[in-house]
């Protein structure tokens, strides 16, 4: 039984010191600070200067800029932004704008809906509405 | 201070949180033993985080001009059924603490949990929720939920959001409504403030479930010492999914599960069917280990010495988790889960699959983690069998052996499958399964005496 228990607090030692590993006090001081800089700044700076955005903080911008200016009547919203990912890219843009419907680059637009174009590419066949920084909310 | 300001923000979702919290841990009055504070307080969090999404998803159903008003009759409800089916004084008595030179252990144990729980508290709560799975799946849904005060059957149906796991349980998106609804807006920085609260309720419950069952103060501080500073779970890139809630339901299903096999009160079947129910209505594995659990009952109905147990325990199990499954059906239809196709089971390269799963298990998850995963196994092995702790062990034993075969199924590949989804099924296994070491570990004898676990009474 002692060699057992010997054996356990040997064990349960190790495993205690390699998880404190991954929980250092400079990372806590780390996420503390930024957790205060947040109590200054709006949601949407939060966001702006978050993890989520990182990818391209100016396709954020961009989305909210949008989401502003869209017409009131506009039923979805079909988005083409060929150089953003979809993973933390496009879904981050799906978010931020629901409860409005998206759909990533259709092939056609259902009726109702608005296009949201990031980036000097444009989808053919629709008109400017309204010109944004970084892209464009163009209509059949 | 503008509107959306944060500290205002964490002010108003805690109060309602607490306020949850606080219902739910009335409504435990008939669900845990009186004077097992730790244990309420863990299963009060479940109870009242089950009456937040209930009660929206009841509004929602209901078309409620106010979705908030949900909750707060559930919760007028659930208080009155706790006082009126209120447990007396638990059956194991008076649990005394450790003396002399174990206290200064616990203590500093239990200083390590805490900071373990800080540490969550700040990766959690630095930033507006931003994993990509939050976005487009359970904030998706929660945000759309709440401002159209309904379940749009659209985000169930359109091909467009297949990306969003229409088959998920929803039962986290609808807490998530719930808790804007009462707000009156969506605030998805202080949302954040529910994950530390699950990492508490978890410490909660796993160090009450301990000592009740007989463990020292010393084990069961250290079980929650090395819950509290599991990273692979408690991380940033998780917090806003599934997993730290899943391994909270876990954990409450296993020990449940043990308890009704053992009838130790009148409230570990209660608790079993408020466990199922929250497993299942939090993400598919919670289903899926809840039917683990059934099969584990069913066999204990025909081997095991106590049948009657076994049968009652298997009823309260199954009816909850089965009917939150048709409830889900019923509300948005049946959707295939993506990412794993059961007609490989068939393909005669399966066995291939298998051993290229077990080959990308090892290089993506195993290979570098080595040491702490010997450890763990040393712990398990240095134990000694006790039966409570054995179920909690094949409950999750059995769940990491399907996790490990998973993969073989996945028409993207094996190592698809491995790569994003297998170690965060894994991690959300640790609470259940630290509870079955130390429950282990508990049963050792000290110093020539009974093991703890066997001593009905008072243990120290």
């Amino acid at each position: 039984m002692i060699a057992r228990r010997a054996a356990a607090l040997a064990a349960y030692t190790l495993l205690l010191v390699t998880l404190l590993r991954f929980a250092p006090p400079a990372e806590l001081g780390a996420r503390a600070a930024l957790l205060g800089r947040g109590f200054a700044l709006p949601h949407a700076e939060r966001r702006a200067e978050g993890r989520g955005t990182e990818y391209d903080r100016a396709f954020f911008r961009f989305l909210l800029e949008a989401r502003d200016l869209l017409p009131l009547d506009a039923r979805g919203v079909a988005l083409y932004a060929p150089d953003i990912p979809e993973w933390g890219g496009l879904y981050l843009a799906v978010y931020e704008l629901a409860p409005i419907p998206v759909a990533l680059a259709p092939r056609r637009l259902p009726e109702g809906w608005v296009a949201l174009a990031y980036g000097p590419a444009r989808p053919s066949g629709l008109r400017l509405v309204r010109e944004l920084s970084g892209g464009a909310i163009l209509a059949p | 201070m503008s509107a959306d300001a944060l500290g205002g923000a964490l002010l108003a979702t805690a109060a309602v949180v607490a306020a949850a919290w606080a219902a739910g841990a009335a409504a435990c009055a008939a669900l845990v033993p009186r004077g097992r504070r730790a244990e309420r307080i863990g299963w009060g969090f479940a109870a009242g985080t089950a009456i937040l999404a209930a009660g929206t998803g009841a509004a929602y159903s209901a078309a409620l001009g106010s979705p908030a008003i949900g909750p707060i009759l559930l919760a007028a409800v659930a208080a009155g059924l706790g006082r009126r089916f209120a447990l007396g004084d638990d059956p194991v008595g008076t649990l005394r603490g450790p003396g002399g030179r174990l206290a200064a252990v616990t203590a500093a144990l239990a200083a390590v949990a805490l900071y373990g729980l800080i540490v969550y508290a700040a990766r959690a709560l630095a930033e507006p929720l931003w994993p990509n799975d939050y976005f487009a799946i359970w904030g998706m849904k929660a945000k759309t939920f709440f401002a159209e005060r309904a379940i749009p059957l659209r985000l169930f149906t359109w091909p467009s959001f297949e990306f969003s796991n229409p088959g998920y349980p929803l039962g986290l998106p609808l807490l998530y409504a719930g808790i804007a609804s009462i707000l009156g807006r969506w605030e998805d920085h202080a949302l954040a403030l529910l994950f530390p609260c699950w990492l508490a309720a978890t410490l909660a419950v796993l160090y009450g479930w301990l000592r009740r069952r007989g463990a020292p103060p010393t084990v069961a501080a250290a079980a929650g010492a090395a819950v509290a500073c599991f990273a692979p779970l408690y991380a940033a890139p998780l917090t806003g999914m599934a997993e730290a809630p899943l391994a909270f339901a876990l954990l409450l299903l296993g020990t449940a599960l043990a308890d009704a096999m053992d009838e130790t009160d009148p409230g570990a079947r209660r608790r079993l069917a408020l466990a199922a129910a929250v497993a299942a209505g939090t993400k598919n594995e919670g289903l899926f280990v809840a039917g683990i659990a059934a099969l584990l009952l069913a066999a204990a109905a025909f081997v095991g010495r106590d049948r009657a147990a076994a049968r009652r325990a298997a009823l309260a199990l199954i009816v909850p988790a089965v009917a939150c499954a048709l409830l889900h059906r019923l509300a948005v239809g049946s959707h295939p889960v993506r990412g794993i196709d059961l007609a490989y089971l068939k393909r005669p390269d399966l066995g291939d699959r298998l051993a290229e799963a077990l080959r990308a298990t090892w290089t993506v998850h195993l290979r570098s983690s080595w040491l702490p995963i010997a450890a763990c196994l040393v712990l398990l092995l240095a134990g000694r069998s006790v039966a409570h702790g054995n179920r909690l062990l094949l409950l999750g034993g059995l769940g990491a052996a399907t996790y490990l075969f998973l993969p073989a199924l996945c028409p993207y590949g094996p190592l698809w499958l491995v790569t994003w989804t297998q170690g965060r099924n894994f991690a959300s296994l640790a609470p259940l399964l630290a509870a079955a070491v130390a429950a282990r570990l508990a049963a050792l004898p000290r110093g020539g005496a009974a093991p703890l676990s066997a001593t009905a009474g008072v243990v120290t």
